[in-house]
């Protein structure tokens, strides 16, 4: 079940609503409502969910007891397991298929299915018992709550990936009032009109143009398709984050910003700042600082960069084009950490920029690439190399009115428009009960509820599916 | 103040998340839509774990058509969606120039197919083409000889004759390849040959309408029109009937696809009521043939004449309009749409219907789009006379 989908936005979530706030016991409501979220889409892998929060749960309790009365070697020994024991399972899942057949060449009877959020449920799980061995984080010591922090269905399938130290008080104890709600349901409706608005119509062309053969592709509708890939995935992302973040509030959750306006970066550094930052900072955290970080010799420092952007590359999926992702990224930091970062102080703003849009979407592309066949004729064309010529798949083809509209509204709000607009208004507020000032709530009210009927009718009418004859 | 709004934002945004399952709880299911097609019910129940994944995602589907307000929803976003782009939601449409609409596929998974292949941008292999020529030689042959006057006839459609409206890449290609396939070789077909009044269309074109800007099909002038010229100029026969017209104006035939929009033409109607026609439409009017052609559509028109001729049609959806003027030539003409003829039933339903029918006119008539299909269909029943 995914936010943007009619299940959930009609049924499930009314009938959360009104089931949470009306009755008293709102854990056990978001729990049971979280393995039902779980459930509807991977019925079979709640068993392996349940598994994950039960040895997570005794490891944590493990360590904390060991922190009392044994060694540091000891307690670091059944850390140790614990990780392996989540990594085994993500392992597993995740990368079996890939290990088997693209490193092994082993044809599998039956491909292993990948559980949906498996990938983030076991880094937040990750995090809490390193959270507890560092004694940043209290061990959790009622299954249930510890289970709701693993499965709470906002963050489960998409994040951001919640650290247990940032929400296990308000799991616990939390408020919930008008202004968190209403903040809530804002921000909720933002990522909504993000995905709904933005991210699928500028999926369907970037779908139609990497679905192009190659003899088709021609340079200029690469670029097309690349910046309408580029827009896609960050909306679609930073949409289902704000999506979660936005449901986390209405039900008393803090849950931390995962997207900073990327595209304003004016190097890769800063990018990876912006970009999916509960990841980032999930691997500076838990491996690159544990690596020794900057305090190291600088071949170790470029390294360990190396290391840990290919496995984030290779956290993002299991193929070859993830871990050259990776490489890439890695790539850029280095050099940015060698060099190029002075040099490109000296350059103006708009060069800076130019640069890192350039590297990013061209990472996109790596992203988006079924293979390494595609990501090599798809690159080559993009560059201007490619033998594609096409009478019919050409730039009018693909730019009709609402993706031109569409692509215009995604490159402002990737800027911080808006949040700008927001602090100018604040800053002219002098009264509280001005006319002004209530006129412009009431705008802004406005513009929310529009936004948000807007993206519920676009969703709804993706249910369409007519014949201009009838078919029984 | 601000808490109010906040208040009334709150609930206006659940109200609206809840009303389309409330409706939904008090109307129950519905069956059909305005899309043409039965609208999913509700699954049967999953039986073990396995299958509930299955089962929750045909419950997904079951949902995203059944959920109450439906098609209020849809027929807004249609109407903003033209209203703002003038686009339509569903991609089987162009929305082309100076308010021409084109359906430019018949499947959602073909997008353009329609317009590729009648302007030759995706025209058919040599093999195919020359499969196309021998099979309608054949089929006029083979039917001419068991004593049918038999005939074949291809109607250009839209994007042929008004390729100008189209938009670009389309229109250029359209407007460039004015002579395609089907042009150069239609000749070639031995016997009576092909009724194909491409260059007609060209030219009725400068003195009105050929075809309406939102109609996919004919309408009109032109099917009255063809008619006339068929039966004076391909079958030698004198239409007796004079007809008034008056203007009048009609809905798109597109209009499935144009859900919530009111989109009209101005056409001609052909008023018949003088003279005492009688007709008869739907499967029961071929009672005989239901045993072979079990979802059978089809008209009959009946004058109390003595021209002792009678037209069988057999037709895509392009037939319906233009059998009624048949009748200013004939004592009977009937129709019968291939469309829902399934492939098991294409044998015995071809083996019968002439000898059921017991036509002295028979006539083949499909749109310049389907050329390739009616290959296929008549090369799999004619394979047996080889």
């Amino acid at each position: 079940m995914i936010f943007s989908s009619i299940t959930f936005l009609f049924y499930f979530l009314p009938l959360f609503l009104l089931l949470y706030f009306i009755t008293p016991f709102k854990n056990t409501v978001l729990l049971i409502a979280s393995l039902f979220f779980y459930a509807w889409g991977e019925a079979q892998y709640v068993v392996l969910m349940l598994f994950s929060i039960g040895i997570n749960f005794s490891f944590g309790l493990l360590i904390d007891k060991n922190s009392q009365t044994q060694t540091k070697i000891k307690q670091l020994f059944i850390l140790s397991l614990g990780v392996i024991a989540n990594l085994l399972l993500l392992g597993y899942f995740k990368y079996f298929n890939f290990i088997s057949g693209d490193l092994l060449h082993i044809e599998l009877s039956e491909p292993v299915h990948l559980p949906l959020g498996i990938s983030f449920f076991t880094f937040q799980a990750i995090s809490y018992l390193v959270d507890v061995y560092r004694k940043e984080a209290k061990v959790e010591k009622n299954i249930f709550n510890l289970a709701l922090y693993i499965s709470m269905f906002p963050q489960l399938i998409a994040g951001p990936i919640v650290r247990f130290k940032t929400v296990a008080k308000q799991i616990h104890n939390r408020l919930h009032t008008l202004d968190n709600i209403s903040k809530g349901m804002r921000i909720f409706i933002i990522g909504l009109a993000q995905k709904a608005l933005i991210a699928n119509t500028v999926a369907i062309t970037a779908d139609e143009i990497f679905a192009l053969p190659e003899s088709a592709l021609t340079t200029a509708v690469a670029w097309l398709g690349a910046f309408c890939y580029t827009f896609q995935i960050y909306f679609d992302f930073a949409g289902y984050s704000n999506m979660a973040i936005g449901l986390g509030l209405i039900m008393g959750f803090t849950f931390p910003k995962n997207f900073n306006y990327p595209y304003i970066s004016q190097s890769i550094t800063e990018f990876w700042r912006r970009w999916h930052m509960s990841l980032s900072t999930w691997f500076r955290d838990y491996l690159y600082i544990p690596l020794g970080g900057n305090r190291i010799s600088p071949f170790r420092t470029y390294t360990n960069l190396m290391l840990v952007f290919l496995l984030c590359g290779l956290w993002h999926g299991a193929a070859w084009t993830f871990i050259f992702l990776g490489a890439y990224h890695g790539l850029f930091l280095m050099l940015e950490r060698f060099k190029l970062s002075q040099l490109l102080d000296k350059l103006p703003a708009i060069i800076r920029h130019t640069y890192t849009l350039i590297v990013v979407v061209f990472g996109w592309v790596i992203f988006r690439a079924e293979n390494l066949t595609q990501l090599q004729y798809y690159s080559k064309t993009l560059l201007g190399l490619g033998q594609g010529t096409s009478v019919l798949e050409t730039i009018p083809t693909f730019f009709s009115h609402s993706l031109a509209t569409t692509l215009t509204f995604a490159v402002l709000f990737s800027l911080p428009i808006f949040n700008y607009l927001k602090t100018q208004f604040k800053s002219t507020i002098s009264n509280q009960q001005s006319v002004k000032t209530l006129s412009f709530h009431a705008i802004f009210e406005i513009f929310y509820l529009s936004i948000f009927l807007l993206s519920i009718v676009n969703i709804a009418s993706g249910s369409y599916n007519p014949f201009i004859y009838f078919r029984f | 103040m601000k808490k109010f709004y906040q208040l009334f934002s709150i609930v206006f945004a659940l109200l609206f998340l809840c009303l389309p399952l409330i409706k939904h709880i008090y109307t129950g299911d519905e069956i059909k839509s305005e899309e043409n097609r039965n609208l999913t019910q509700m699954p049967s129940q999953a039986i073990n774990l396995t299958s509930l994944s299955k089962y929750t995602s045909q419950f997904d589907t079951y949902l995203a058509d059944q959920f109450g307000f439906r098609d209020a929803f849809i027929r807004t976003a249609n109407r903003l969606r033209y209203r703002l782009f003038n686009e339509a939601t569903s991609k089987q449409i162009t929305m082309g120039k100076n308010g021409f609409i084109f359906l430019n596929s018949h499947s959602a998974k073909h997008l353009y197919s329609l317009i590729n292949n009648v302007c030759d941008i995706k025209p058919l292999t040599k093999n195919l083409q020359d499969d196309a020529i021998k099979v309608f030689s054949k089929f006029i042959k083979l039917y001419e000889n068991q004593g049918y006057q038999t005939g074949i006839a291809i109607i250009p459609t839209k994007s042929r004759i008004y390729p100008e409206n189209l938009l670009n890449p389309q229109a250029e290609i359209c407007q460039a390849n004015t002579t395609t396939w089907l042009d150069k070789r239609v000749k070639e077909v031995t016997g009576r040959g092909i009724y194909y009044p491409l260059d007609k269309f060209r030219q009725w074109k400068s003195e009105f309408q050929v075809f309406l800007p939102a109609y996919f099909h004919w309408n009109g002038e032109l099917p009255y029109r063809v008619a006339e010229d068929m039966m004076k100029n391909y079958w030698h026969i004198e239409p007796k009937l004079e007809v008034k017209s008056e203007n009048t104006s009609v809905e798109t035939d597109l209009k499935r696809f144009l859900f919530g929009l009111n989109i009209h033409d101005e056409t001609k109607k052909y008023d018949y009521s003088p003279y005492k026609i009688t007709s008869c439409k739907g499967a029961h009017c071929f009672k005989d043939l239901a045993h072979v052609y079990k979802r059978i559509i089809g008209f009959r028109y009946f004058k109390d004449s003595n021209t002792h001729r009678k037209l069988l049609i057999l037709s895509d959806s392009f037939g319906a309009k233009i059998t009624p003027h048949f009748i200013r030539g004939f004592d009977e003409v009937a129709m019968i749409e291939l469309n829902r003829l399934k492939k098991k039933e294409r044998l015995a339903f071809f083996e019968s219907v002439l000898t059921i029918e017991k036509p002295t006119h028979f006539l083949l008539l499909f749109h310049d789009g389907g050329s390739k299909g009616r290959t296929l269909l008549l090369n799999n029943i004619l394979s047996k006379y080889d």
